[in-house]
């Protein structure tokens, strides 16, 4: 005989060896707060959102607003500011909606679609704020070096009298700026590999037959 | 929460309440554990609450809330150590009828179950549960064809767990 049919017998024996929770027990459970994945990624989401926003305000005090106009980014900056608060909005949008849309009584596969699409908003914020990181890195740098006079300091004479940068200086800034995004990488894998490692691997397990279809 | 609707979900959960526990011990591994995701399951299961229409049969819906908390949203809060006592009190061979065979068969086929992925073990319990192929398939978002070679593979799996 099939083993599974076999157990299916056996099976609904098992209820009379059940826990029982009264009433009362289930009423003081529904007033508990959800310590479920969604909450997880709910609070490092809008983590997430306050720090970097908070990256942006902090690294933009009256000194650096001087320096910048000192080498030309003073409209430079001031748009990116106006593009960040709005490409943050965006998200923001973004994120409550696809979270709203998570719902427990979708079916399994659908539900999981739906917590990886939420993810993957934050994770896009993310990866725009380290993209205009480097670029903005990029760009300070250049300005300085065409209109920063303490610049000059740093700036080695060449035998026919033109300047240039040491070498090593610009492999200690290159170096250190991936170096720093290599961190942040590292630590959103560590991150979300933790929350996600097991929603992925179901979803996968799921998916491995429909997507042959 | 209007507390009409909430003591009728009282009612209805704790009449139905069964299918939790199993859910629980098959997705747990002691008794701590056990407790959190019947907490979990019931939080989320009272939260989608005012949505549940009464078009679909109240178990219907809570068997697919309980699984997707069970498998998607739950997340173990302190590290689980399996017990051994766990084990026993699990699936316990409640009838006398068998003999030491057929029980010792029992036992392994429970463990065996235990040792499946979560998917898998999804669709061995509603199987267990004798839900129609149908179902199966909605409540997991997979076609019912997929379904039917999915459950054929898990009895094989189970069976190599069985032989070794």
């Amino acid at each position: 005989m099939d083993e599974l049919e076999f157990l299916k017998k056996d099976w609904k024996r098992q209820e009379a060896d059940l826990p029982k929770v009264s009433g009362d027990a289930i009423y003081k459970m529904i007033h508990k707060r959800s310590s479920s994945l969604m909450k997880w990624i709910l609070y490092v989401s809008i983590f997430e959102f306050i720090l970097w926003t908070a990256i942006n305000i902090l690294t933009t005090n009256k000194d650096t607003w001087e320096s910048l106009q000192k080498i030309h980014l003073f409209e430079f900056e001031i748009i990116t500011l106006l593009l960040q608060y709005a490409v943050l909005g965006f998200f923001i949008y973004l994120f409550y909606k696809n979270y709203k849309e998570v719902q427990t009584t979708d079916n399994t596969r659908h539900l999981m679609n739906r917590i990886l699409k939420v993810r993957r908003t934050v994770n896009f914020y993310v990866a725009y704020n380290l993209i205009l990181m480097f670029v903005i890195g990029l760009v300070v740098f250049f300005a300085m070096l065409f209109f920063d006079p303490d610049f000059e300091k740093v700036m080695v004479t060449a035998p026919d009298g033109s300047q240039t940068l040491p070498l090593a200086f610009i492999a200690l800034i290159i170096g250190g700026l991936v170096v720093f995004l290599f961190l942040l990488w590292l630590f959103y894998k560590l991150l979300y590999g933790i929350l996600l490692k097991r929603l992925k691997r179901n979803y996968k397990e799921l998916n491995k037959l429909e997507l042959r279809d | 929460m209007d507390p009409q609707l909430e003591k009728q979900f009282v009612t209805q959960l704790e009449a139905n309440q069964n299918i939790v526990h199993k859910i629980c011990r098959l997705y747990t591994h002691d008794q701590e554990s056990h407790n959190d995701l019947f907490q979990e399951i019931t939080i989320q299961l009272f939260k989608a609450y005012p949505k549940f229409r009464g078009d679909s049969k109240f178990t219907t819906w809570m068997y697919r809330v309980a699984l997707n908390t069970a498998i998607t949203l739950y997340r173990k809060s302190k590290r689980s150590i399996k017990t051994q006592d766990y084990e026993s009190v699990m699936f316990k061979i409640v009838s006398t009828e068998y003999d030491n065979t057929v029980e010792e068969q029992l036992k392994l086929m429970y463990k065996a179950i235990r040792q499946l992925n979560d998917i898998d073990k999804a669709l061995v319990f509603l199987y267990l549960e004798d839900k129609p192929y149908s179902e199966i398939s909605e409540t997991l978002g997979i076609t019912e064809v997929n379904a039917r070679v999915k459950m054929n593979r898990v009895k094989g799996k189970l069976k190599d767990l069985l032989n070794v």
